[in-house]
């Protein structure tokens, strides 16, 4: 390290992900290889509360990063002077969950005289796109369409060029994921809310209740590819108050047609796009990315479309720190540890500046 | 014995390097924390290692302060010893913050008793007994509501707290302005070390439920 920073990019990075309810850490090789991710999911420790808790996920966090980076490293069999860069996740999340995360992964790069990179957790997503399970980071035919989907993220992408993006529009209330964890508790259902209603769906019929699809097409152009997912909410609402016995006699046929909805509001923008823009590459990222109705109209979009597609594996959908790894990576942006203004920030948004994550 | 040890209970911040076998010989830095974003930790940090020219290698402990005090401060510190000493599997060791600035202070006085005090927000206070014998068992904190400090503050014994303002609104508590330091806090680790007493769990001590 010469004045802080590398002389070249750093080979194998150590990443680490405590933007929300999820502590994580990944390894990650020359090649954007991942051999080793873990995560812990607090949903255990927040399902009594119906949703995240900022303190029991920062205390959370606490507990379980130490054991967690020794399990890390012995399971990936390296030495720790092979690790070359440390990567945190800077922003967006809550600030007592960034700053455990900034505290470890600054503390961890003094120590192995390595250089640090704090990234976009919504960056981590976007390019978690290219993340494979055994081969390295695979290219993506630009530009790309991404939807960015999770329980508090709902944002339109366009990549331009590698790891840049243009923000085409985002929701204007709640996430795709809150709305499902929302309409579930209208439902009576757990948490979160977005596998139990999948689950419920499978023998409903998406037909059966007739939901809004959020903002109109002909919204004013600033909002033409931005959604809205409060109106649906508020008609699941009003369904239940007049017919409480719904959520026993018909369960199913309302998660079904409660998703379909939700997943009918993020096509229309991602058709219209698919439409209009000169697109090569249609993804999706993200948690609610895991969703199987969601991913097979995906499909059937990029097929009716010609382009080609390219969802988030399965495993890389939740917040994970192989997509921090990524996005360090990609960006290759590094700093001293010992840098004072290196701070977290809770409110970062996604935009062109992305490139940039060191102010 | 070398500790390094960090204390991020309160405001007042710090990062002592001590070596046991020099009683008068420690290195400190430190540094007003307001915003709880411990950025000039690893500055400080690096100040004394330059200043001390120790390796890594040579520590035998690494330490940090559970508080109680600021969420934030306990955490990083927490984190931050841990992460430092995994890599070369330095033992490390965690304490009360107040209790060892509370030994500390009872040794110079000669002393033996001291009833510790803070704000703990929220309308509380925290507040515990703490014996100058270092081999007495960890400090028993409590939270208890800031009115009730009257009728359960004992009689003869100093006060001591490092929020004098804040428990001095609270709970009508005049006490003497004690703040944690991390060579106090490297102290207590190294006689609970020698002494092989308990290990304390590497979180801080919150005492609040979380919800």
């Amino acid at each position: 390290m010469n004045d802080g920073l590398p002389a070249s990019a750093p080979r194998i990075l150590l990443a680490i992900e405590t933007s929300c309810d999820e502590t994580a850490i990944a390894v990650m090789d020359e090649k954007g290889h991942v051999p080793v991710h873990r995560i812990f999911s607090q949903i255990d420790q927040h399902r009594p509360f119906g949703g995240v808790v900022p303190e029991v996920a920062s205390r959370c966090h606490v507990e379980a990063l130490p054991p967690m980076l020794d399990e890390v490293i012995a399971a990936a069999g390296l030495d720790w002077s092979a690790i070359e860069g440390v990567a945190f996740t800077r922003g967006p999340g809550l600030a007592t969950s960034l700053l455990t995360g900034m505290a470890s992964a600054r503390a961890l790069a003094y120590r192995l005289q390595c250089p640090i990179t704090g990234v976009n957790h919504l960056h981590g997503h976007a390019v978690s796109i290219r993340l494979t399970r055994n081969g390295g980071m695979k290219d993506i035919a630009l530009p790309a369409l991404i939807l960015l989907v999770s329980g508090g993220h709902t944002m339109l992408l366009l990549e331009e060029t590698p790891a840049r993006y243009r923000l085409l529009g985002q929701t204007l209330d709640d996430a795709a994921g809150e709305a499902l964890d929302k309409g579930a508790k209208l439902m009576g259902l757990g948490y979160p809310g977005g596998p139990e209603i999948e689950a419920h769906a499978r023998t409903g019929d998406p037909a059966a209740f007739a939901f809004p699809r959020g903002l109109a097409r002909n919204q004013e152009a600033s909002h033409r590819y931005c959604f809205s997912f409060s109106g649906l909410k508020t008609s699941l609402m009003v369904l239940l108050k007049r017919e409480p016995s719904l959520k026993e006699s018909r369960l199913a046929d309302l998660a079904a047609s409660y998703q379909e909805a939700v997943v009918d509001a993020l096509m229309l923008r991602v058709v219209d796009a698919l439409d209009h823009l000169p697109i090569r590459t249609l993804a999706c990222a993200g948690g609610v990315a895991r969703n199987a109705r969601l991913r097979e109209k995906l499909s059937a979009a990029a097929d009716h479309s010609g382009v080609a597609l390219a969802l988030t594996e399965p495993e890389f959908c939740a917040d994970n720190a192989a997509m921090i790894a990524a996005s360090a990576r990609l960006l290759n942006t590094w700093a001293d540890p010992v840098a004072a203004d290196l701070d977290v920030l809770p409110g970062w948004g996604l935009g062109e500046d992305t490139g940039t994550p060191h102010h | 014995m070398k500790i390094l040890s960090l204390e991020l209970a309160t405001e007042r911040a710090g990062v002592a390097f001590v070596d046991t076998d020099c009683p008068e010989g420690y290195l400190e830095e430190t540094w007003e924390e307001a915003r709880a974003r411990h950025g000039e930790l690893l500055p400080a940090l690096d100040r004394l290692k330059r200043r001390g020219g120790w390796d890594w290698r040579e520590l035998d402990l690494m330490v940090a302060g559970r508080g109680p005090g600021a969420f934030s401060g306990l955490r990083a510190g927490l984190l931050t010893v841990a992460f430092l000493a995994a890599p070369g599997g330095t033992p490390c060791r965690f304490v009360s913050s107040m209790e060892a600035a509370a030994k500390a202070w009872l040794g110079e006085q000669q002393q033996a008793q001291a009833m510790v005090i803070g704000d703990a927000r929220r309308g509380h206070l925290w507040m515990g007994l703490v014996e100058a014998d270092y081999g007495s068992p960890p400090c028993a904190w409590e939270l208890i509501p800031g009115e009730q400090f009257a009728t359960r503050r004992p009689t003869g014994l100093p006060l001591l707290s490092p929020h004098l303002d804040r428990i001095l609104a609270l709970a009508g508590a005049d006490a003497i302005g004690l703040n944690p330091t991390p060579e106090a806090t490297a102290r207590l680790a190294w006689q609970r070390e020698k002494d092989r007493a308990p290990a304390e769990p590497a979180i801080p001590l919150y005492l609040h439920p979380p919800v």
